[in-house]
């Protein structure tokens, strides 16, 4: 990707964010309803499935990290 | 094609067989990973949620926590000895995970006999949901373990040893899902 297409996907994307507002971050269940028990349990779950996803995604990247380094290992004269 | 081999790759460290079983393992996490957090959404925007000691026999969940341990403990012992002497342990890990399954049957008849089912409330919802889902791995696991031992004859020791230290990591995950299980719904 070049420095140009990355700056043109930036600007749309902080097109977006500021025309849309507070549209785009306010979740499908608990929209507008800013404290309550649907509220603090969607806020759970979102914090239990981003604790696995960063930890099975950080496994992976200590295998990438590790084949690295023994692929640069086993390449070297 | 990706050969069947079981020696380890000098670029990452593993055989194939534990790199699949691995790759296999992350996504039984995402499996779980889920589940569990549908688990959260429920516990915490329930107004009313039992605790698990006073609705469930925590003496059938402790006793399953205690043959799961012991049963993935001599899988993983099963790693380090002479095959003959692993193939011995998968036989009584196997004996045990069928006696883990025994008590849960028990403790399902009991609860279903009550009147506890999943359309109770979301308690029992998510608490056979989950707890079948990991009975059925146990299952899955059992079925593993006699594809394993079955296929010793055949396939030669060194394969056998690669089987079943793949096994070992299914286990050692299986019982520790059942570890967050018991914690959730037995102790809290």
């Amino acid at each position: 990707m070049t420095t140009r297409w990355r700056r043109g996907v930036s600007a749309v994307a902080a097109a977006v964010w500021c025309a849309a507002g507070s549209t785009t971050l306010a979740c499908p269940v608990c929209f507008r309803i800013e404290e309550g028990p649907v509220t603090s349990g969607v806020r759970a779950a979102v914090v239990v499935l981003i604790g696995v996803t960063v930890g099975v995604l950080t496994g992976f990247g200590v295998f990438i990290a590790r084949f690295v380094r023994r692929a640069a290992a086993e390449s070297e004269p | 094609m990706i050969p069947y081999t079981i020696e380890r790759r000098a670029d990452t460290g593993v055989n194939n067989v534990t790199l699949g079983i691995w790759l296999f393992i992350a996504s039984e996490v995402m499996l779980f990973g889920a589940l569990f957090s549908s688990y959260a959404l429920l516990r915490v925007s329930a107004p009313i949620w039992p605790h698990g000691f006073e609705v469930l026999a925590v003496w059938f969940g402790a006793a399953n926590t205690v043959v799961l341990s012991i049963m993935t403990a001599l899988i993983l012992r099963a790693r380090a000895l002479d095959p003959r002497a692993a193939r011995r342990l998968v036989v009584a890990g196997s004996a045990l995970a069928i006696v883990f399954l025994l008590i849960k049957g028990l403790e399902w008849r009991g609860e279903i006999g009550n009147g506890l089912v999943p359309s109770v409330n979301t308690f029992f919802a998510m608490y056979f949901t989950l707890t079948g889902l990991h009975a059925l791995h146990v299952i899955a696991g059992l079925v593993a373990n006699a594809w394993a031992l079955m296929g010793a004859s055949r396939v030669g020791e060194a394969m056998t040893m690669g089987r079943i230290r793949s096994l070992a990591l299914y286990w050692a995950f299986v019982d520790v899902v059942w570890l967050v299980i018991f914690l959730l719904f037995y102790l809290t």
